[in-house]
């Protein structure tokens, strides 16, 4: 036994094994092993809050949703049959939880004014920061169910099954959401781009 | 126009700004509720390939040519690993990520951490709570990282005929056996503000630890120097690491960002031992672990843009005058303009609230600026005109600060002594 992961109170090592990778974090977590799961919170708390700030554009309530998916992650992790399958299904609980916290929040009004999104700072030195700052802006006017599958499916490069299964929705509802998606944000930026 | 390119340019993650606050993961960790475990289950020793290419983010001390006991072949996932390139014929060696003692880093999962063990007080002592029992000892040491573990001794605390007691000490009982490693992690002796002034020993040379300035010393035989009194010179003690061939040594500062009165912002001395026959690979080992150090909560260092920097030490002066200094010297403070420069004023009081037999007309003086601890150095001065009655004289200060105005104030070495002040011995 060896420990893996220290701690700041004096008399207390942690001695839970060597935890070879994420899989056997995710398989002891799922056993009960709270410090395998306060590993995990380590490992993924900054692509958790990143996911959920992509939906919810308010660090704030990132943090919210970030906090809340790792505290039901830790209460839902026994019902996870396949250890390989923690990422996908961690991000399923992050969106699910920053989409409820919008809707709890906007009193079910699940959309945010363009007036309301805050510019994000883009360093870049390439020329493309106005085509980009334009598309994060249109994909802000969108409604945080969409938003949430554009996130998947290009902020993280999922698969439309796997897309799919993160928002819990049909995938033939996730392919026609994303083509709706599409249209509409091609047009709009061929309209910006004529004026 | 391709939408799709555009969108994963638009919506790629690593842009997103900032991160959870550096509280965040303890918040969440706090929060979990109570769940059964399960069952125990066992974790294999080793994975495949693919987790090869998620360690050692510094990583030829992390290859280990031997099968020795100290570079075991294996594999596995650090947290703040990243990937890299095994040459052909090293073994990986399995890393563990450590958070303990205000720091974090990574060290080879062969290795033990094993925090100092607690105190057993003699049985006068016992019905006092542990934090009172812990007063009647001399305690350095933090815990150990390594092969071995030494064993922790502590002479008992003697009730003296006087009525007062002297001191237990604590001491480690080294014993390297082949290939044997020992980092001893412990309370170090200099803050960032010695370290940056005090002077620097022959052997010892400074490095850069976590972001911050940190010494550095290396020695072959088995004595552990010990930090001389008042300088920077390291000397021998006369505690031994039995069996060792190599001495290392670091001190790092404590790190203010951290919480006052806590490992976070304590200064760690770090005392690694090491034993051959491949102590040129072990020594690696161990300039690779310390290499891997963060302070935790991590150093924030100084903003590079300068309005931000000067909107920060306006901020930072503020907090200390006011928020930090001023209410453990009421009045004094009042002496000092809330922005870098001078006044003039009159003083009835010293800083150490000693009062004076009569007004002293001074100017008082404030500056601050960025230092390399990430943090600030307010400078106070004041000084005071020769009259019939009086020499002129200077009282200065130069203290340590974090960006919030957190740090001690008071070294004011070399200053005058006030006049008029009562029993100065200075006609007043």
């Amino acid at each position: 036994m060896l420990c893996t992961v220290g701690t700041n109170q004096p008399g207390r090592c942690i001695s839970i094994g060597v935890m070879e990778n994420k899989q056997d974090l995710v398989t002891a977590a799922r056993d009960g092993d709270r410090e395998a799961f306060e590993s995990l919170v380590r490992l993924e708390s900054r692509d958790a809050y990143r996911l959920a700030f992509s939906i919810l554009r308010n660090p704030h309530d990132a943090e919210d949703a970030a906090q809340e998916a790792f505290v039901r992650a830790w209460r839902e992790l026994p019902a996870l049959r396949d250890a390989d399958r923690w990422l996908p299904w961690f991000r399923r609980v992050t969106v699910n939880s920053a989409l409820e916290l919008n809707r709890r929040r906007s009193n079910g009004h699940a959309t945010i004014a363009l007036g309301e999104l805050e510019p994000m700072p883009l360093p870049d030195e390439t020329g493309q920061v106005a085509t980009r700052d334009q598309v994060q802006r249109l994909v802000g006017c969108l409604d945080q169910a969409d938003r949430a599958l554009l996130v998947l499916r290009f902020g993280l490069d999922l698969e439309m099954p796997d897309v799919a299964a993160a928002l819990d929705i049909p995938l033939g509802t996730a392919k026609s959401r994303l083509h709706r998606a599409l249209a509409r944000l091609r047009t709009q930026l061929e309209a910006t781009d004529g004026r | 126009m391709d939408v799709e390119s555009l969108l994963r340019d638009a919506l790629d993650l690593k842009r997103v700004p900032g991160e959870p606050d550096l509280g965040f993961e303890a918040r969440v960790i706090r929060l979990l509720p109570d769940r059964p475990r399960r069952r125990a289950r066992l974790v294999p020793a080793f994975v495949g390939l693919a987790a090869v290419l998620a360690i050692a983010a510094v990583a030829a001390p992390w290859y280990f040519g031997g099968s020795n006991k100290v570079g075991p072949a294996g594999v596995s996932s650090s947290p703040s690993a990243s990937p890299t390139t095994a040459t052909p014929t090293a073994t990986p060696v399995s890393l563990a990520h450590a958070r303990s003692w205000g720091l974090t880093f990574d060290y080879p999962a062969a290795w033990r951490l094993s925090d100092a063990p607690p105190i057993v007080a003699p049985k006068a002592l016992q019905s006092l709570p542990p934090a009172v029992q812990g007063g009647y000892y001399v305690r350095r040491v933090f815990g150990y990282v390594g092969t071995a573990t030494p064993e922790t001794v502590c002479t008992d605390p003697v009730h003296q005929k006087s009525g007062a007691w002297s001191l237990g000490v604590c001491s480690s009982v080294w014993s390297l056996g082949p290939d044997d490693v020992v980092l001893r992690f412990q309370k170090g002796s200099f803050t960032g503000q010695e370290l940056e002034s005090g002077p620097i020993g022959l052997g010892v040379t400074m490095t850069t630890i976590g972001g911050l300035p940190a010494l550095f010393s290396q020695s072959a035989g088995s004595a552990v120097p010990e930090p001389a009194i008042g300088s920077l010179l390291l000397v021998a003690s006369p505690e031994t690491a039995a069996g060792a061939e190599t001495i290392l040594v670091w001190e790092l500062p404590g790190n203010l960002t951290g919480k006052l009165g806590t490992y976070e912002t304590t200064p760690v001395r770090i005392i690694a031992a090491v034993r051959g026959p491949n102590a040129v690979a072990i020594v690696a080992q161990v300039k690779a672990v310390v290499a891997s150090i963060q302070y935790d909560p991590a150093v924030i260092p100084l903003p590079t843009d300068p309005t931000a920097l000067a909107t920060l030490s306006q901020s930072t002066l503020r907090a200390a005058l006011d928020d930090n200094w001023g209410p453990m010297h009421p009045g004094w403070m009042d002496c000092f303009p809330r922005q870098p420069g001078s006044k003039t004023t009159t003083i009835v009081l010293t800083p150490d609230d000693a009062t004076l037999s009569k007004p002293l007309p001074v100017t008082c003086s404030v500056a601050i600026e960025p230092n390399a601890m990430e943090g600030w150095t307010i400078t106070l001065t004041v000084t005071w005109d020769a009259a019939s009655d009086r020499k002129a004289g200077r009282w200065s200060s130069v203290d340590y600060v974090s960006s919030g105005g957190y740090g001690g104030f008071g070294g004011a070495y070399g200053s005058d002594v006030f006049p008029y002040e009562v029993g100065s011995g200075q006609p007043g």
